[in-house]
């Protein structure tokens, strides 16, 4: 209750930021549109498999390149939790993406964007007697497909999902993450939020 | 230039993802596969044993009595679990046509670093200052010495030998202290035993 709640509120700010900025501004030359989204992490895979996926929130700048594509620099912050083992876990993703959309003029559009950057996977037993944190990066590959309604000319909603395919750094031994086998992760993400066009 | 970074990037993602071993199924030939949980320590149980070669050993019964050197104290140590192999937790052989099949085994490693074992009897043992020898388990299930001080505490259970003879034949109680690198102290003793000398 409490988690859907700050989604409420994020995303209740998103809407105070985005229609207190003059929209009927009909200069999108720049094309730079700002994206906050909100939504839910899963974690289906290897080390993070019995872990249960709570809030994830991605930003995101995207800059129009041509008119069916461009590239998006976003970065998400996940939470993912075990009870078996008592694990909190921060997935921080640092992603830069091209993309293509499908049907820019119209009022739904469809795109689609790959890409790569730095995941870092923040592990943190709760137990009080005997507390261990833990850091390990890796690359992950990153699909994204959103669609995006329209609102206003420079105001759309964007609904996505969001995948990352993770390879993480091996050669250092963790007391968490202790085998190669984890050194693949994955997660998906299902988000909602809003896209802002300057 | 364009080509260069892409390059690069298509270089890093493959010397991130080069050597990933996968691991067996689960035995299907019979033997069961060990495999490891990572604990952090909360309790530890010492348990008296005959019979020093084996490194199961057996059952000291009630009043018994034994010579210094033909027992041991196998310590068992229990905790909260805090990585857990995915791959072979809660896997079972009850769906398996395979009737070879046997599930894996748990080896429970504990990764508390250690700041002191001490072990102590209930009254004066001998003279000498250290009568005590510990061992400590591996995966292969052997025993071996080691200078333990910020090692992590391994596999469950250690073992732990007499090296010298009482100074009397008598009743003694042991008592282990293990304390790790975060002053976390655990305490527990054995039941009583008649040492020979």
């Amino acid at each position: 209750m409490k988690y859907k709640l700050i989604i409420f509120i994020v995303l209740l700010f998103a809407d105070f930021s985005v229609f207190s900025q003059d929209v009927n501004s009909s200069d999108t030359n720049n094309n730079l549109t700002f994206e906050l989204s909100a939504g839910k992490i899963f974690s289906p895979y290897r080390f993070y498999k019995n872990h249960t996926g709570y809030e994830n929130f991605s930003f995101g700048v995207s800059k129009k390149l041509f008119k069916h594509g461009g590239a998006v620099l976003s970065q998400s912050y996940g939470r993912v939790f075990s009870k078996t083992t008592n694990n909190r876990t921060l997935v921080m993703t640092t992603t830069i993406s091209p993309y293509i959309t499908f049907f820019a003029d119209k009022k739904i559009n469809l795109r689609f964007s790959s890409g790569t950057g730095l995941i870092c996977l923040n592990t943190k037993t709760l137990y009080n007697i005997y507390p261990i944190n833990e850091k390990i990066y890796g690359i992950p590959i990153k699909g994204n497909i959103a669609v995006l309604y329209k609102l206003k000319n420079n105001l759309a909603l964007n609904l996505n999902i969001d995948t990352n395919y993770s390879f993480l750094f091996n050669g250092n031994y963790k007391l968490l993450i202790n085998d190669p086998y984890y050194y693949k992760t994955f997660f998906y993400s299902i988000n909602i939020g809003i896209n802002y066009t300057l | 230039m364009k080509k260069t970074i892409y390059l690069i990037l298509i270089m890093l993602v493959f010397s991130a993802c080069i050597k990933y071993p996968e691991w067996d199924n689960p035995g299907t030939n019979g033997l069961a596969v060990l495999y490891t949980n990572y604990y952090i320590l909360t309790e530890i149980n010492p348990v008296l044993k005959r019979d020093t070669v084996s490194y199961t050993g057996s059952a000291i019964l009630l009043n018994d009595t034994v010579k210094y050197n033909k027992f041991f104290i196998q310590t068992f140590l229990d905790g909260n679990l805090i990585s857990e192999n995915t791959a072979f937790s809660g896997t079972d052989c009850s769906d398996e046509p395979n009737p070879y099949c046997v599930p894996p085994e748990e080896q429970k490693y504990f990764v508390n670093k250690i700041q002191s074992i001490e072990i102590s009897a209930n009254k004066p043992y001998n003279t000498n200052e250290n009568n005590f020898a510990i061992y400590f388990r591996d995966k292969e299930l052997h025993y071996t010495q080691k200078n333990y001080i910020g090692e992590e505490l391994g596999y469950t259970p250690l073992k732990t030998e007499l090296t010298a003879p009482p100074d009397s034949s008598q009743w003694f109680v042991f008592t282990i202290k293990i304390t790790d690198d975060k002053n976390n102290v655990f305490t527990s003793s054995t039941d009583s035993i008649f040492v020979l000398n």
